[in-house]
């Protein structure tokens, strides 16, 4: 068996929440933020992963921890075989080269006063790794034409004002493949671009991974392009992984009621698809308060007795699709519309506990 | 929708109509034609989308609509006719009868610029008193009504814009828009920068506020298979031309123009097999070059020797469908 890139395991970000002078004296028990909040998860070499999820479902936590910009609160992530949870120093330095990092908007992740050269040459410096000058030059104009910025040398000078959209993010995966990485982990990497500059960057991300047998951790909360870019998909709410599995069998029968939303969600340009939509009503709860029983019970559609009692474990399917909830073989196994279980789902007030199990077997 | 007749489009009577729109910029480059002869109707009660990439003047189409362009702006040309009146030739006292009261807008990104030390409530009050001149109590009134009406609870009105999520934040950006009444509502980028599911919520908003309050809807988006769901006739632009223009169902099944197909097939798509997606090659031109032709043609996989020379015109391609390209031959099919 491959040894994971990345294996990360119950790893967990709680962030402490300050309630005032008087909150913190009387106050007998911290309360805290859990915005990551027991995930587990591996990424195999040349393997593409994708992590879904609405805002303050903890992908972004994810990431920034993975990255060590953040310090876990608990578990371990194992890079490379060396535990990074607790990396100080030098070795920190080390694990950072091999760790590199996509935003979203490549306009702020640019340093407007430094031009394309100086953008790119920067993290060669500062890792110390090409030593002449004319050995970082090389680099620099290999690296560019790799992300597509040909010829490189109408690139160096420019300043990122003066680049579209698409060449800004060309250059900011240009200055994380410089270092020649192992992994990288983008933040929707193409939400802020057109829709045609979008499959230029997803196509380029996918060479760059065949190329340089890349790991990728793509965070998105659109399906579509974790189609397109990955191998296996991660579905986030709440702080957990709800769904896992590979990214086609997730798509065609997701076994989590909040993957079946999130997937019916996903607006079609094709009017004739003739599909219901799932629309949940409400937004995800505040982490500092999460629901007993499962997390996502409150919203949820196929929402049963047990569900509010009882955290439902991570069920194995088939083919390494694994999800979270008390329905979940019945779900992956039969088409269980939410109307066999409660007539229309989106009517529901959000919030609403109170669950109904009788018409479970209704047709 | 698809009646078999000709021109259902101009069959229903028109709320508003804009004929060869031309809205230019002076820049420091020189005069950008970023709307360059566009036209097209807005019957009572439709919902129409308006397509095209970043720069192509969808928002300007917008903001003329309301004459709101920003300085440096102009009108340069046409006419937009509100039930009738031309509102580019009317005087400013009257323009602003019509402002908010009947074509109202919610700007791009609006919900993040909300007044952080106001409530909502305060805030959607404070436009109404401005524009209807209405005393403070029943404008809280009408704020109550409004948030009713979008799925703000009561219980959160008086909270502040930092403690509302993006999605909340843009119901209240709806209300405000419909605080004075409107019959046409401009929606610029009404989902960007939203999640999929806060996307489907604010879809199915609109789609029901249009129903129950019957209004038009002009939606301004680059995300087309957004568009695709929400509206019944969808206008696609480049380079601040009108490139094509059909019903939503004929525009997806059978696009016309090879820019519509290239945007269309651009759209990464989670149901059915998973095609390849092309990408559009090269850049959209610079609008503050002079240009020859049609615009598309240096990007277009379907280019002949006529697209150098002369710019097509939309012509009728279908019932109700309209495309500017010379593949087209003039007579129709």
């Amino acid at each position: 068996m491959v040894a994971p890139v990345v294996s990360v395991k119950d790893l967990r970000k709680w962030f402490p929440v300050r309630s005032g002078l008087l909150g913190s004296i009387l106050g007998p028990r911290m309360r805290h933020v859990r915005a990551v909040d027991g995930v587990t998860f591996q990424i195999l070499p040349g393997e593409s992963v994708a992590l879904v999820g609405e805002s303050g479902s903890g992908k972004t936590t994810t990431a920034k921890t993975l990255l060590r910009l953040l310090e876990p609160t608990g578990g371990s992530i194992v890079f490379e075989g060396k535990d990074l949870t607790h990396l100080r120093g030098r070795e920190l330095k080390a694990m950072r080269r091999r760790v590199q990092a996509i935003y979203q908007d490549p306009y702020e992740a640019l340093n407007p006063r430094q031009s394309v050269y100086q953008i790119v040459v920067e993290p060669l410096i500062a890792h110390g790794l090409a030593r002449s000058e004319s050995e970082r030059h090389a680099r620099v104009i290999q690296v560019l034409e790799e992300t597509g910025l040909k010829p490189a040398s109408d690139f160096l000078d420019r300043y990122p004002h003066e680049l579209s959209g698409g060449q800004r993010q060309r250059v900011a995966i240009a200055a994380a493949l410089v270092l020649r990485p192992s992994l990288i982990v983008a933040d929707e990497p193409v939400s802020m671009l057109d829709v045609s500059r979008r499959i230029d960057i997803i196509q380029l991300l996918a060479r760059l991974r065949d190329s340089h047998g890349l790991s990728y951790l793509i965070i998105t909360h659109d399906l579509s392009i974790a189609r397109y870019l990955c191998d296996r998909v991660l579905i986030m709410y709440l702080g957990r992984i709800v769904e896992d599995g590979p990214v086609e069998s997730v798509l065609e029968r997701p076994a989590h009621p909040y993957a079946r939303a999130l997937l019916s969600a996903v607006p079609d340009p094709s009017p004739a698809t003739g599909r219901q939509r799932i629309v949940l009503q409400g937004e995800t709860p505040n982490p500092i308060a999460i629901p007993r029983g499962c997390r996502f019970h409150p919203r949820c559609p196929w929402c049963q007795d047990i569900c509010g009692t009882e955290d439902p474990p991570l069920v194995t399917l088939a083919g390494g699709h694994q999800a979270r909830c008390h329905l979940a073989v019945e779900l992956w196994q039969q088409e269980l519309p939410p109307s066999a279980v409660r007539a229309t789902p989106s009517e529901r007030p959000s919030w609403a506990t109170t669950p109904s199990t009788g018409s479970a077997d209704e047709p | 929708m698809a009646s078999g007749q000709n021109q259902n489009q101009t069959a229903r009577p028109k709320l508003l109509e804009v004929f060869d729109l031309r809205a230019y910029f002076d820049t420091r480059r020189g005069l950008l034609r970023a709307v360059d002869g566009i036209s097209f109707s807005v019957a009572p009660g439709q919902i129409l989308g308006l397509a095209g990439e970043s720069g192509c003047g969808k928002t300007t189409v917008g903001l003329s609509l309301m004459r709101l362009l920003p300085p440096g702006g102009r009108i340069a040309g046409g006419v937009i006719r509100y039930r009738g009146q031309d509102v580019l030739r009317m005087p400013l006292r009257q323009v602003r009868r019509i402002r908010w009261k009947e074509i109202a807008m919610i700007f791009q990104g609006a919900m993040n610029a909300l007044n952080p030390v106001r409530s909502v409530r305060e805030q959607t009050a404070d436009a109404i008193v401005l524009h209807d001149g209405v005393p403070p109590a029943q404008a809280y009134r009408r704020v109550a009504e409004l948030f009713e009406l979008v799925g703000i609870p009561q219980g959160r009105a008086s909270e502040y814009p930092h403690e509302f999520s993006g999605g909340m934040r843009q119901r209240v950006m709806i209300a405000m828009a419909l605080a004075c009444g409107p019959k046409v509502v401009i929606a610029d980028e009404p989902t960007t920068a939203l999640d999929v599911m806060v996307q489907a919520q604010i879809l199915e908003l609109l789609r029901d506020l249009q129903g129950r309050l019957g209004l038009s809807l002009v939606v301004i988006s680059h995300d087309l298979a957004f568009l695709a769901e929400l509206c019944d006739h969808i206008l696609v632009m480049y380079a601040g031309k009108l490139v094509e223009s059909g019903p939503v169902d004929a525009l997806f099944r059978a696009p016309k123009h090879p820019y519509t197909q290239c945007l269309v097939s651009a759209i990464p798509r989670i149901r059915g097999p998973r095609v390849a997606l092309r990408p559009i090659p090269g850049d959209p031109p610079d609008l503050t070059q002079p240009l020859r032709g049609c615009y598309f043609r240096d990007r277009c996989p379907a280019a002949i020797a006529e697209c150098g020379e002369a710019e097509p015109q939309p012509r009728p391609v279908m019932a109700g469908h309209l495309a500017a390209c010379h593949l087209y031959p003039r007579e129709g099919p």
